[in-house]
């Protein structure tokens, strides 16, 4: 649903039919719609190349769109420079001036500004206890830890109060331990002063925990947008299901649609069932795609019920996957607790398996490149 | 196993006493021809030649009182100072299109940029006299300064541009996303990072003009009569140790410039 211009909340990003080319011939975005609000903390995620950056380029100004138009507040965008369209942006490798002082780089954008000297040192004072960095106000950045360098591209992104905040994989460069909490930092801070936020990341777990709503890119184009919990629980289509988490992902032929419950067939000739979406079509090959830890051992063959013989028992400590090769070759995993039934199969040996047809998918089918 | 680096003194002696040898003939090479001069500055007597008939500083109270003299050093320090400025801003603006990868012509024009360097100076001095010619500027100081900036800003294009490969172009990205216009940030990020080769530049620059001497027979006239060009009238006229202490002097003030570079490059 498109929002027209005088319904916009002040603010408010708009971008429509943006695509980019550098060459001419390949498109690297293609087509993007996309309305960002204002204090919207939005994640863009996807694999490598699918145009995450060159998006967030076109934002800040670096690159201009082949086509489309990049709106802020109703306001044309995407012809105007970078210095003159007031966006914060943190790089990946910081891009901190080596000549100058932590206080220098924070204070930079202000003095670009004319902002006046007693001003300036207040708001950078300001912008570093943030980021409780005060004590190092006088270091050059290359006196300063990964993490320290990090905050202070942060402090320096933010002290001008830029109606937009961009992060291309901001903490791409640092340990797991100071990335997570980096990324709670982050998330305070931006909750704190109200920041509307494009965040990059190839990083899962941190698109999932930081976001308000979270973009998946592919091949130049968003295939789902939504909060974290929409994305998991309803991917849109095979690729968001196979991208996002751990999923099941199986073939199969749709062969009647009831109401809201499709039931199809897999190679192996066993009927199983699946909640309806706009991919469903009687005779046409889908994807059906059920999430390790909606799967469940049963009794015996029945109805809905799919045949395997178990390949592998991993055990995580507080959960246990079973990897299962159904009869037609297919490969799926099993998430349970290691204190539940069938929690001791062997391998090799034959298990039954069913879902709960509200907690699995019809999506579109398996594509020859995938 | 041991970390330790080899060095010289660790090669066998049949390596290491001809590599000595070698590097002490081009050492020698580089230095007797001025150890066999410079001496003869002081030499009491008008005479080059050895031994020395005593020790004194009239040929250097003769360059500094002789009024042809003094004027030549006058014109020199002129000449060389403006077009060091000149040469440095043309050389760095044009490193700084030159590193760009989305100028399209960069390797044409860096080609051109540094011809005067292989160009032979005679065909450049003649072509400039001839060019010179209608716009009357052959026998003006203004003509002696854009030829020598012709010769200079081949020495700051490279030094820059050196500099520049070693720069991170994001840094601009940085700047301008914070709001600095291009020329703002040119001033106040790229230019104190690249100062170090800036000044590099600018004391080759200086050092080209300095002892520079064929543009100067084409375009000169007898207002822009120079050091190098006195030093030649010299060599012809009354040959006297004053030309030796004239070519002590540019050592000096040129050395004076690559130490006080080296010290301020040093302190950063
Ligand atoms: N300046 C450029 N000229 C030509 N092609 C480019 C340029 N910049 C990026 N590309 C191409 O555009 C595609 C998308 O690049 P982009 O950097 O947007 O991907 P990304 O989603 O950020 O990936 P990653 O996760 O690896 O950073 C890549 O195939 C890349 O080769
Ligand atoms: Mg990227």
């Amino acid at each position: 649903m498109l929002i027209t211009a005088a319904q916009q909340p002040p603010g408010h990003i708009c971008l429509r039919g943006v695509s980019k080319s550098y060459d001419g011939e390949t498109f690297i975005v293609r087509d993007l719609d996309l309305d960002i609000e204002k204090g919207e903390f939005l994640t863009l995620l996807g694999p490598s190349g699918s145009g995450k950056t060159t998006t967030l380029m076109m934002l800040a100004g670096f690159e201009y769109p082949t086509s489309g138009s990049i709106a802020f507040d109703g306001q044309a965008m995407h012809d105007r420079p970078p210095e003159k369209r007031d966006i914060g942006m943190v790089f990946q490798n910081y891009a901190l001036f080596p000549h100058m002082s932590v206080a220098e780089n924070v204070g930079y954008s202000l003095r670009v500004r004319g902002v006046d000297k007693a001003e300036r040192d207040r708001r950078v004072a300001d912008a570093l206890r943030m980021v409780q960095l005060e004590q190092f106000a006088e270091r050059k950045p290359a006196a300063m830890s990964g993490g320290q360098q990090q905050r202070v591209a942060l402090a320096r992104a933010l002290v001008f109060e830029p109606r937009l905040v961009l992060m291309d994989e901001p903490l791409g460069a640092l340990d797991k331990k100071l990335r997570e909490d980096l990324q709670l930092e982050i998330r305070h801070i931006a909750d704190k002063l109200d920041l509307t936020v494009v965040y990059v990341t190839h990083d899962q777990s941190e698109a999932l925990t930081m976001s308000d709503r979270i973009a998946i890119f592919n091949d130049g184009k968003i295939q789902q947008i939504g909060t974290a919990r929409d994305i998991y629980i309803r991917p849109a289509n095979r690729f968001v299901a196979s991208f996002v988490g751990d999923n099941n992902c199986l073939c199969a032929q749709v062969i009647a649609i009831d109401g809201d419950v499709v039931r199809a067939r897999l190679p192996g000739g066993a009927v199983v069932s699946a909640r309806q979406t706009q991919h469903a079509r009687i005779g046409a090959a889908a994807t059906i795609s059920v999430r390790p830890e909606d799967l469940h051992f049963c009794g015996g063959e029945a109805e809905g019920v799919v045949k395997g013989r178990v390949c592998d028992v991993v055990y995580y400590g507080d959960q246990l996957r079973t990897h299962v090769e159904l009869s037609d070759g297919a490969l799926v995993v099993i998430k349970s607790s290691p204190g539940a039934a069938h929690a001791g199969t062997q391998v090799g040996a034959p298990v039954f398996l069913s879902w709960n047809a509200g907690q699995a998918w019809v999506l579109d089918p398996k594509q020859a490149n995938q | 196993m041991t970390m330790t680096q080899k060095t010289y003194s660790d090669l066998p002696a049949v390596v290491r006493l001809p590599l000595y040898g070698f590097a002490a003939v081009i050492l020698a090479l580089l230095i007797v021809p001025l150890a066999a001069a410079l001496p003869i500055a002081f030499n009491a007597e008008p005479w080059f030649r050895y031994p020395l008939s005593g020790f004194s500083w009239r040929w250097f109270e003769q360059l500094l009182s002789s009024p042809l003299w003094r004027s030549a050093v006058v014109n020199s320090l002129i000449i060389a100072a403006t077009t060091t400025v000149l040469a440095t801003a043309l050389g760095t603006l044009a490193a700084v299109a030159l590193v760009n990868p989305r100028f399209r012509y960069r390797n044409a024009v860096m080609a051109l940029a540094i011809s005067p360097m292989v160009v032979p100076v005679v065909v450049l001095g003649l072509g400039l006299f001839i060019c010179f010619s209608p716009l009357g500027l052959n026998y003006t100081y203004l003509g002696v300064v854009l030829a020598h900036t012709v010769l200079a800003t081949p020495f700051v294009v490279v030094t820059v541009t050196a500099t520049l490969t070693r720069f991170d172009f994001r840094l601009m990205q940085a700047a301008a996303n914070l709001g600095a216009g291009k020329v703002m940030a040119f001033r106040t990020v790229m230019l104190p990072i690249i100062s170090p080769g800036v000044a590099a530049g600018a004391v080759f620059a200086f050092a080209a003009s300095f002892d520079e001497v064929v543009m100067v027979l084409f375009i000169a006239g007898p207002d822009q009569r120079t050091l190098p060009k006195q030093m030649f009238t010299g060599l012809r006229e009354q040959l006297d140790p004053t030309i030796i202490a004239a070519a002590g002097l540019m050592i000096v003030l040129t050395g004076l410039l690559l130490a006080v570079l080296r010290f301020s490059t040093k302190k950063r």
